[in-house]
């Protein structure tokens, strides 16, 4: 991440903010249940016994008002299994945040839809496992979760809500991959590619025997590539490598808080027993997430052209290594293959 | 962004350090709103910024060394306060580090010259002073932290920037203070006092300025150094020792030193806080900036951009 | 005369200055110092109440602060950023 300049404008401001340890982007699980039982799912169980209610929910929002957070994003497990997510929904677009939702489509009825509408969010994401149901349906675990999303997503598209499909590169879709690619498109709803897959929260690494084979991830980097989408990171010597402990903040469904969604390792507390801002502003574990931020970015500038152009996350990489300042093969890999088609 | 600027916040109430350092030490230890019978007119010195081990949450001016001169302690958001000792002429000795932060507020005040840090720790269900030597630290002391007693009441939890202790609380005793007087994120503009010799009753205060009353300083500021606001006034002022004559301070945001420092005076016959003084520099108030408006599809993708659409990749929204 | 926010708007203050996403025009924008303690006074507080704030704080005649903030306002109106309360 480089310096934001001095230059009016939104990245100065978010400059400013890095300097401030503001938490512009929010992140909330609302709840572990889902619908779904998606292979891969990082999450490590689908109930909510000490999930957080709507107004929990609701005074975690006025203390990310007050830390100064802008968007917000709604996710889970699924999020429209929350009891509450209407409620907390409407609430955050009263306080004015920009609000984004995460959700799998299935559940999005017209009234769904209609009510997804009302709250203007900046965008709606889903996932797209497959061009077929065959190869979705086996992906979440679901018969027919295909067709629901294909309905939702129609459903929202119809009333102009900003779309967004994601779709993780597995073992099990990779042979799909232009087919995929040829959907969206024809959808015309925008499209993410990731080859990237995280072991569950609790440490499970199951979801990673799901990965993509070599092949795969490089002929999705070629897609990208081709379509001038190529990730790349430009360093800068005491640059952060990212938002981590400074512009992001994530809270699972029972209430605890963490630097960023994937930065599981230590929690900065339970909004249960400290109010979020007084978690987010004396915590030393966010301090340290920060100083993490800034270590990698210095450490990944020096470990070569590859793996210094590609980006990286700390969180990631202590998932799988221990050690938040050293990538994996598998990330390695990664970084060298677009390398490689960057500057063949 | 290197380190420096993003974990070392320059420490811009310097200058009213020094002319609250001018006064002497008993105007800095009178309860507001105060009234110095006899005393010069502050006295300047060139502002300078200060950097603190982390993002300050409080400031205090006491005499941690008792050595008769003010020096100057600030929590912050790391496990370490700052500690800048003075040496009496406006200017400071060597910076050193106390290992005992982590807690938001700082007691000062007759009979707690030390600084004591109070206040409670993230996570933690009770307030906590620490009650070591006052002296400065030169090894890692040995730290006793106690509860308050009486535990003060549910309504003053998270409880920050207390701005002045009674003193006519006895040295020694406990409760620390009869009357504090702060607010905390979401109502950092409303007063509320605590009487804890009457067990922990928190009593808001009659008077609520609005919320907006803290924008320019923004919404989420709180004080650092700072007086007894007047009811009719929201921003926090300090009594310059003069009579009837009180300066005003507006700070900027908890993660952020203070904006601003006024070190100018104004007064009112009957001797609440009058017009602003020094008020800033004025700008037309305008549009500064426009962008284009994109979701940013994530970060594994690079610099994407969706199709059809230009501008910078950073967006507003970017997660 | 008073105003609200428009409806489709998000918007935070970053170190005293407002950042606005208009969700209607799909754009971003930044208001400058005056402009974002005129944009965080609203809605609680009329044009007349935040012209005299405006001169108390800031180094302008009482005259020029009415004039500036009403033209500010008609103009973030006419954009479609506040709506009359």
């Amino acid at each position: 991440m480089t310096d934001a300049g001095t230059a009016p404008g939104w990245l100065r401001l978010k400059g400013r903010a890095l300097a401030l340890a503001q938490p512009l982007s929010a992140n909330l699980e609302l709840t572990y249940r889902c619908n779904w039982r998606c292979v891969f799912c990082y999450n490590p169980r689908h109930h909510d016994l000490r999930g957080l209610r709507g107004p929990e929910w609701i005074a975690v929002l006025d203390d990310l008002r007050a830390l100064g957070t802008l968007a917000v994003a709604l996710t889970g497990g699924e999020a429209l299994t929350h009891p509450d997510f209407l409620a907390i929904a409407r609430a955050a677009r009263e306080r004015s945040f920009a609000l984004r939702i995460f959700t799998n489509g299935s559940l999005v009825t017209e009234a769904m839809a209609d009510a997804l509408a009302a709250l203007d969010p900046i965008g709606v994401e889903m996932s797209l496992h497959g061009a077929s149901a065959e190869t979705h349906d086996r992906t979440t675990g679901r018969p027919g979760s295909f067709d629901a999303l294909l309905h939702g997503l129609e459903r929202l598209q119809r009333r102009g809500l900003p779309l967004l499909l994601k779709t993780p590169l597995t073992w099990i879709n990779e042979q799909e991959l232009d087919a995929i690619i040829e959907l969206a498109a024809r959808l015309n709803v925008p499209h993410k590619l990731d080859a990237t897959l995280t072991p569950r929260d609790d440490g499970d690494r199951s979801p990673l025997e799901y990965r993509a084979s070599p092949e795969g991830v490089e002929r999705m980097y070629g897609r990208l590539a081709e379509r001038g989408r190529l990730p790349f990171t430009e360093r800068a010597a005491g640059a952060v490598n990212c938002g981590l402990g400074r512009i992001t903040v994530a809270i699972d469904p029972e209430g605890n808080v963490y630097p960023c969604l994937q930065w599981k390792r230590t929690s900065l507390g339970n909004v249960r027993q400290t109010p979020l801002r007084d978690l987010w502003r004396s915590s030393p574990e966010r301090a340290e997430a920060a100083r993490v931020a800034l270590a990698a970015n210095e450490a990944l500038m020096g470990m070569g052209e590859a793996l210094a152009r590609f980006p990286f996350c700390p969180a990631l990489a202590f998932q799988r290594t221990g050690d938040p300042l050293r990538p994996d093969e598998t990330h390695t890999l990664q970084a060298e293959t677009v390398q490689r088609i960057r500057d063949p | 962004m290197g380190l420096s600027s993003v974990l070392a916040h320059r420490w811009r109430g310097f200058c009213l350090a020094l002319g609250v350092a001018a006064l002497g030490v008993a105007a800095l230890l009178t309860p507001l709103p105060a009234r110095a019978q006899s005393c010069t007119a502050p006295a300047f010195a060139t502002r300078a910024d200060l950097s603190t081990t982390g993002s300050p949450i409080a400031v205090a001016a006491v005499d941690v060394d008792r050595d008769g001169s003010l020096d100057l302690r600030a929590t912050t958001q790391t496990a370490v306060m700052s500690l800048r000792r003075g040496n009496g002429t406006g200017g400071f000795l060597r910076r050193g580090d106390d290992p005992r932060g982590g807690l938001h507020v700082l007691l000062r005040g007759r009979g707690l010259q030390s600084g004591r840090p109070a206040g409670h720790r993230g996570g933690e269900r009770r307030w906590t002073v620490e009650s070591s030597s006052t002296e400065p630290l030169r090894r890692p002391p040995v730290v006793a932290s106690a509860p308050m007693s009486p535990r003060p009441a549910k309504g003053i939890r998270g409880l920050r920037g207390i701005v002045w202790v009674n003193p006519r609380v006895r040295k020694g005793s406990w409760p620390l203070w009869e009357r504090v007087r702060g607010g905390w994120p979401g109502r950092e503009n409303q007063a509320y006092s605590a009487n804890a010799s009457k067990a922990t009753s928190a009593s808001a205060p009659r008077s609520r300025p609005p919320r907006t009353s803290w924008a320019w300083a923004p919404r989420t500021a709180w004080c650092t150094l700072c007086g007894s606001p007047s009811p009719r006034d929201p921003l926090p002022s300090w009594t310059s020792g003069r009579p009837g004559k009180p300066f005003r301070m507006v700070v900027g945001r908890g993660l952020a030193m203070p904006e601003r420092v006024d070190p100018k005076e104004s007064t009112k016959p009957d001797g609440a806080p009058g017009s602003p003084p020094g008020r800033e520099r004025y700008e037309k108030p305008a549009v500064a900036w426009e962008e284009v408006l994109e979701t940013r599809p994530g970060l594994m993708q690079g610099c994407a951009k969706l199709p059809g659409q230009t501008g910078p990749c950073e967006s507003a929204t970017a997660s | 005369m008073s105003y609200r926010y428009a409806p489709r708007l998000a918007w935070q203050l970053i170190d005293g200055e407002a950042v606005v996403v208009d969700l209607d025009r799909s754009r971003t924008l930044g208001l400058n110092r005056v402009a974002s303690l005129i944009w965080s006074f609203l809605p609680e507080r009329d044009e007349a109440t935040i012209a005299a704030e405006m001169a108390r704080r800031f180094d302008v005649s009482l005259e020029t602060a009415t004039s500036d903030v009403s033209e500010f306002l008609r103009s973030l109106r006419a954009q479609g950023l506040v709506v009359e309360a």
